[in-house]
């Protein structure tokens, strides 16, 4: 008699399958049962990509959205215990299918990023008044090794296409273009404002900056990189109104020293 | 690693998560009334004093790190006995279950301090993949040992008795060597877990399979029933279980028997697609309610 095991790993290789297995007879009870299996799991995944994703697939329209999706669910099988991750990739997934359309997977990435954003843990951002009391008395060198907790979710990207009027062109269902390509790229933060997960766009430095902060780099560590970038004062400047658009978001929760 | 974090608010209930607290809540044996809570309806149930004695979550929805649905949930809970109904722990697996996943569940109830924590008789996934769907296990001693393993040991990490939900299935698979009433029984039997019947998975599969929906209410034990859920499903050669539509009067029929063998069960509507006004739902649960008695159940407590 066939192992529980391996009836298992058989049920989920016909599931995962692009077609049915033409070996199969379809007229058996076992293979109509199969069917309604293997249907149900990708309706599932590609209803769920379709929640998480819904202005990519307005953007791109729902039929191309569809083939994308199941596309995607048979090169990238979940295996985890959460249908939240089947979304995981897609952005990559579509980056490779709209190669010409960068805005896709840029507009992806952020819905992606939302999602994720959406159930992050919760963290009182710091307020501009807390950050002045607690940098008040902050020497040169306080400053180069500042580190910065920030709110758990925050991701960032360099998008090269004016995201924002593109989300909004999805909501007002207006998707007939302009191009809405940029000459040079902008920063894209994701992040949690409250309850709400929420996007916005800044000067193209602030990606590799927030990136590096996010990821334990001091303050001293960003302005070394804006100073290869821009002439001295503009890269103080530049480095301290970031910090103010930082703190005015609740980016940051939280000071290292 | 799991994180349990802090109870955000001070009308909720005082819990923490303690790796060394063993719990050991009573399952009660009449918990009454309830529906199955859905995004729709939050505002409903947080607004207004909706007349359930509890309400249904899928547990995964709100096994979040933080977040809107993670505080509703608990404002929820302030108002309302909570029932955690899961769909991921696949007890059926021969691979076992995933210990992240009973970690997590279990940081979870110790935050809302459910009436039971339930899940389903069904595999999910293999030690590679994960369906998102209750798919249907071989009736086989091997594959009943396994289940008994796998629920002994959610069991024994939650610290406390689970509730397993008949399936409804679309196919058998030629190995079956008993009835699932009888792997049901003997399950029950083993682990000393109680049972959630769902009604119409009972008629789904009844019709798909070609047994008795009788048979099976008869081959139960009783004794271990500790919830119903009431759902809809569509009509076809191959009933097909979609939890879109009203309760179908052969389940209500299904219902009002099963009553007769069961005596006063928790009684709930289950809808998972084309949500209607929660008052609809309510009306259902009306109808629940008098075929069950209630105004007598009433009296008598
Ligand atoms: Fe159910």
């Amino acid at each position: 008699m066939i192992s529980l095991a391996e009836r298992q790993y058989q049920f989920m290789a016909s599931l995962l399958a692009e077609d049915a297995d033409p070996l199969e007879d379809s007229s058996s009870k076992l293979s109509a049962g199969l069917a309604i299996y293997r249907n149900n799991y990708r309706t599932t995944l590609i209803e769920a990509l379709l929640d998480t994703f819904k202005r990519t697939a307005r953007w791109i329209g729902d039929e191309v959205f569809h083939q994308a999706a199941a596309h995607h669910v048979i090169v990238n099988p979940p295996g985890g215990w959460t249908l939240d991750d089947v979304g995981a990739g897609f952005d990559r997934t579509l980056a490779e299918l709209f190669a010409k359309d960068q805005e896709v997977s840029e507009l992806a990435w952020i819905e992606w990023s939302m999602h994720r954003a959406f159930g992050a843990a919760n963290a009182e951002p710091l307020t501009a008044l807390a950050f002045a009391d607690a940098t008040a008395g902050f020497g040169e060198k306080d400053w180069s090794t500042l580190g910065l907790d920030f709110v758990p979710g925050i991701r960032t990207c360099l998008v090269h296409h004016d995201v924002a009027a593109i989300w909004h062109a999805c909501d007002t269902d207006d998707v007939s273009l302009p191009l809405y390509a940029r000459d040079e790229p902008l920063a894209c933060h994701v992040y949690r404002d409250g309850e709400q997960p929420a996007f916005i766009t800044a000067p193209a430095f602030e990606n590799p900056a927030l990136d590096a902060m996010v990821n334990g780099a001091h303050f001293g560590d960003v302005l070394d990189v804006l100073l290869t970038l821009r002439p001295q004062e503009s890269a103080v400047a530049d480095a301290g109104a970031m910090l103010g658009r930082w703190l005015n978001n609740g980016f940051i929760i939280g000071l290292r020293t | 690693m799991v994180r349990c974090l802090p109870i955000p608010h001070e009308q909720a209930p005082d819990l923490h998560c303690n790796e060394k607290h063993i719990m050991t809540p009573e399952i009660s044996p009449y918990a009454g009334f309830g529906i199955g809570l859905r995004t729709d309806h939050y505002g409903d149930f947080i607004e207004h004093d909706v007349p359930v004695d509890f309400v249904e979550v899928i547990s995964e929805n709100f096994m979040l790190e933080g977040g809107r649905p993670l505080r509703i949930l608990e404002q929820i809970r302030t108002k309302y006995d909570v029932i955690l109904h899961g769909v991921s722990m696949s007890v059926g697996s021969a691979h076992g279950i995933d210990e992240a996943y009973l970690a997590r569940l279990k940081c979870m109830a110790e935050r809302i301090d459910p009436l039971w924590i339930s899940d389903h008789l069904c595999w999910t996934r293999t030690s590679a993949h994960n369906s998102h769907d209750l798919l249907p296990l071989p009736l086989t001693h091997e594959a009943l040992d396994t289940v008994c393993r796998n629920i002994d040991h959610a069991q024994n990490i939650l610290g406390r008795a689970m509730l397993f939900e008949n399936p409804s299935s679309y196919l058998t698979f030629p190995e079956d060597e008993m009835t699932e009433w009888e792997f049901i029984a003997a399950m029950a039997r083993r682990t000393g877990c109680f049972l959630l019947l769902d009604i119409n998975n009972i008629y789904v599969s009844a019709h798909n399979h070609g047994y008795r929906a009788n048979d099976y209410l008869a081959g139960i034990p009783h004794d271990h029933v500790r919830q119903i859920h009431l759902a809809g499903h569509t009509p076809g050669p191959i009933i097909i279980d979609t939890h879109d539509r009203d309760v179908a009067d052969g389940v209500w029929s299904l219902y009002k028997e099963a009553l007769r063998f069961l005596g006063p069960v928790a009684t709930m509507i289950e809808r998972d697609g084309n949500i209607p006004p929660l008052a609809e739902l309510l009306n259902e649960l009306d109808i629940a309610r008098s075929l069950a008695g209630y105004d007598a159940l009433q009296a008598v407590s």
